[in-house]
């Protein structure tokens, strides 16, 4: 069958349906034609689709002037604190750059709870969209020579990464590795005594261990008894499925009325007799209303006077002798007393 | 509509959704907040949710997982300490600790032992026996850790500023292989395929890639477009990998989930809009069951906070049609 000319030009509209050849080995290959998303794929690179298959380390497609810049100036992203790599596997052009929401959030809420308001959040975002915009501005300068200290940064990053000692990348068969001694520490499965627990420095929780009706098959790790390594041990070959039987180990009978894989879920249990409460061991956690394993209601926080006490560094001192906090190196802890400010 | 037809779980978190799990021995999901609390419901086959328990953290938590017999909950927070309930006495005590908030959360097995693994912001990677109060073994990243993922004997990392980091569990410490991410923007979430011969990314450039780690898979390396609507690009958020048929779901700030085939390449299922950013996604253990979280991602930042902060949690009865791989489409 001959090669469909505008496939590999990326523009054939018959995607699947084509009479002609779609080489599976081209760049744009017919996932991106099968309706799969709202587009194909990115076809501005010189190989033809960073996204195609190909050599995926050692030899991904250059990047390109117009990469780049269409990349800069067509991103249309909600988010903008984001770092930027050019191509495929390539370090990044846009660096120090990356904040996830989950960072932001945590900054957010930290200031709510430390402030009462959100001013020194909001009043550090400029500074992170900065980071970003500055380093956009001086690629747009000229994006040529982007592209060059893309492929530059890349060639450095891979002998560095073909020097002795380093990690090597796409080595040996996964899971061929020699086994080497895991952790090397001793104390990793000889298996404390369960009294060590109790003198855990700063672990304030009780113990769950010990008091419990579940003694007998709780302590799972380090094979202290025999049953327990056994049970760990059935799962060294298949952690995939695990033994049916584990769980709440009082209960043998409640794995067997769950619906078996594939069936769906509710429909198939209809008729069956629910599963019997697997936290119905004493001593039973009340659900939410009581409290159950809760230490603090909802909500709640440590107030300031219960905060630690804590030795400042310099660098943590200046944070509160700065006119403004940097977001990432906000404290979260209150500031010594001689720093505080009224008012 | 799919909310009509799928479940609400009772007693919602009263802040945003973080982090879903379920046991991996019987019903039961487990849901981190923001609100500081994980709770647990046991799932009847009804498709009623009976609150069962709650414990708290002193800040926001960040992510959950199940012991592999279903007896313990290791949950992670921006406390920067991670927990461990234990469902059988209704205590939580603290058995990891890290110098930023913690992350991600596994439980995995090396030579043997299971092995509570933590990421976090601090740039580590901390390996536990539940235990003792020190960690087993500490591992620098390159950079925060925003994603962990572990099967079988891969456990994988991603982190700020486009790292990849591969392990080898027979090897715990030292990395197989470290690589910068496939995708051009911050990474979201790692996950790894069902059968650990490779990994998925998700990135805030609403694009997902799929990458193997064995040298003569990797021709087959792809990246697929997801969650855009014309010039809106979106997050992928979450992606959950179905037990059975490795099929694998995509959730993103469109408020939209997708199922997706890796092998025919294709989308299996589109849920409806949900009404809201998706943050997390879980399949129970025999993925009979998909729980999905609605509630507010941060993607548009504080400004952007939806009226009311709702938070909910679905729960779809998975069909074979929503998640059994189909053959490849003729070409």
């Amino acid at each position: 069958m001959p090669v469909c000319k505008f496939f590999l030009q990326n523009r054939c509209a018959y995607g699947d349906r084509c009479k002609f050849e779609h080489p599976r080995n081209h760049g744009n290959s017919q996932f991106g034609q099968s309706g799969f998303g709202s587009g194909g794929f990115n076809r501005n690179s010189r190989s033809g689709g960073f996204s195609g298959p190909g050599p995926a380390v050692d030899k991904p497609g250059a990047p390109t002037a117009t990469t780049i810049e269409n990349d800069l100036k067509n991103h249309q992203m909600m988010w903008p604190y984001s770092c930027y790599g050019p191509e495929k596997n390539y370090p990044n052009l846009i660096s120090d750059a990356d904040m996830s929401f989950e960072e932001l959030r945590v900054e957010y809420y930290a200031c709510r709870k430390m402030d009462g308001n959100d001013f020194r959040y909001v009043n550090s975002l400029p500074a992170l969209a900065q980071k970003v915009e500055s380093q956009i501005q001086s690629l747009s300068r000229s994006y040529s020579a982007s592209a060059q200290l893309a492929i530059s940064r890349y060639d450095k990053a891979r002998q560095e990464s073909q020097q002795p000692g380093a990690a090597s990348a796409g080595g040996g068969a996964f899971g061929t590795a020699a086994p080497a001694p895991a952790f090397g520490q001793p104390s990793f499965g000889t298996a404390a005594p369960m009294s060590q627990q109790q003198s855990l420095g700063g672990f304030g929780g009780a113990s769950a261990f010990g008091a419990s009706a579940l003694q007998s098959t709780a302590p799972a790790f380090g094979g202290a008894t025999a049953p327990a390594a056994n049970r760990f041990g059935a799962l060294a070959g298949s952690t995939a499925a695990p033994p049916p039987a584990a769980g709440f180990g009082a209960l043998p009978g409640a794995s067997a009325a769950l619906p078996t894989a594939g069936s769906t879920g509710f429909g198939a249990m209809g008729g069956s007799a629910p599963i019997s409460s697997a936290f119905g061991n004493p001593p039973a956690p009340a659900a939410f209303s009581g409290g159950g394993g809760g230490r603090l209601p909802p909500n709640s926080n440590p107030t300031r006077s219960q905060a630690p006490p804590h030795d400042y560094s310099p660098e943590e001192l200046n944070a509160f002798r700065a006119p403004n906090f940097t977001l990432g190196q906000i404290p979260e802890f209150e500031p010594p007393v001689d720093l505080r400010q009224i008012g | 509509m799919n909310t009509v037809k799928d479940f609400e779980v009772s007693q919602p978190p009263t802040d945003g959704i973080s982090s879903l799990s379920f046991s991996p021995q019987a019903d039961f999901l487990a849901a981190g907040s923001w609100d500081n609390q994980v709770r647990i419901w046991e799932v009847q086959p009804t498709g009623n949710t009976v609150g069962k328990a709650m414990y708290a953290h002193e800040g926001p938590v960040l992510c959950t997982t199940w012991s592999k017999d279903g007896t313990k909950i290791i949950s992670g927070g921006a406390d920067k300490a991670g927990r461990m309930y234990d469902v059988a006495t209704g205590q939580a005590q603290q058995i990891a600790q890290h110098d930023a908030p913690i992350k991600c959360v596994r439980f995995v097995e090396v030579g043997g032992q299971q092995v509570v693994v933590t990421g976090s912001w601090d740039k580590t990677l901390k390996y536990w026996d539940t235990r003792t109060p020190n960690p087993v073994a500490t591992v620098n990243l390159p950079e925060r850790c925003y994603s962990m993922d572990s099967v079988q004997q891969l456990l994988v990392a991603a982190t700020a500023e486009r790292h990849v980091c591969i392990y080898d569990l027979s090897n715990p410490t030292t990395p197989f292989q470290t690589i910068q991410s496939p995708l051009k923007w911050q990474t979201r979430v790692i996950s790894c395929l069902i059968d650990a011969s490779g990994y998925m990314l998700g990135s805030i450039e609403g694009r997902v890639a799929i990458q193997y780690i064995q040298t003569k898979d990797q021709t087959n390396n792809f990246t697929f477009r997801c969650h855009r609507e014309r010039n809106n690009i979106y997050a992928v958020n979450d992606m959950s990998v179905h037990p059975t048929y490795g099929t694998f779901s995509t959730a993103g700030s469109d408020g939209l989930i997708h199922i997706w085939d890796k092998g025919s390449k294709q989308r299996l299922k589109s849920f409806d809009n949900v009404g809201g950013t998706v943050p997390c996604t879980a399949f129970n253990r025999n993925g009979s069951i998909f729980a999905y979280a609605v509630s507010y991602d941060w993607s548009k930042g504080h400004q952007n906070i939806p009226a009311g902060n709702p938070c909910k949690i679905f729960l779809h009865p998975v069909l074979d049609e929503d998640a059994k791989p189909r053959p490849a489409k003729k070409r």
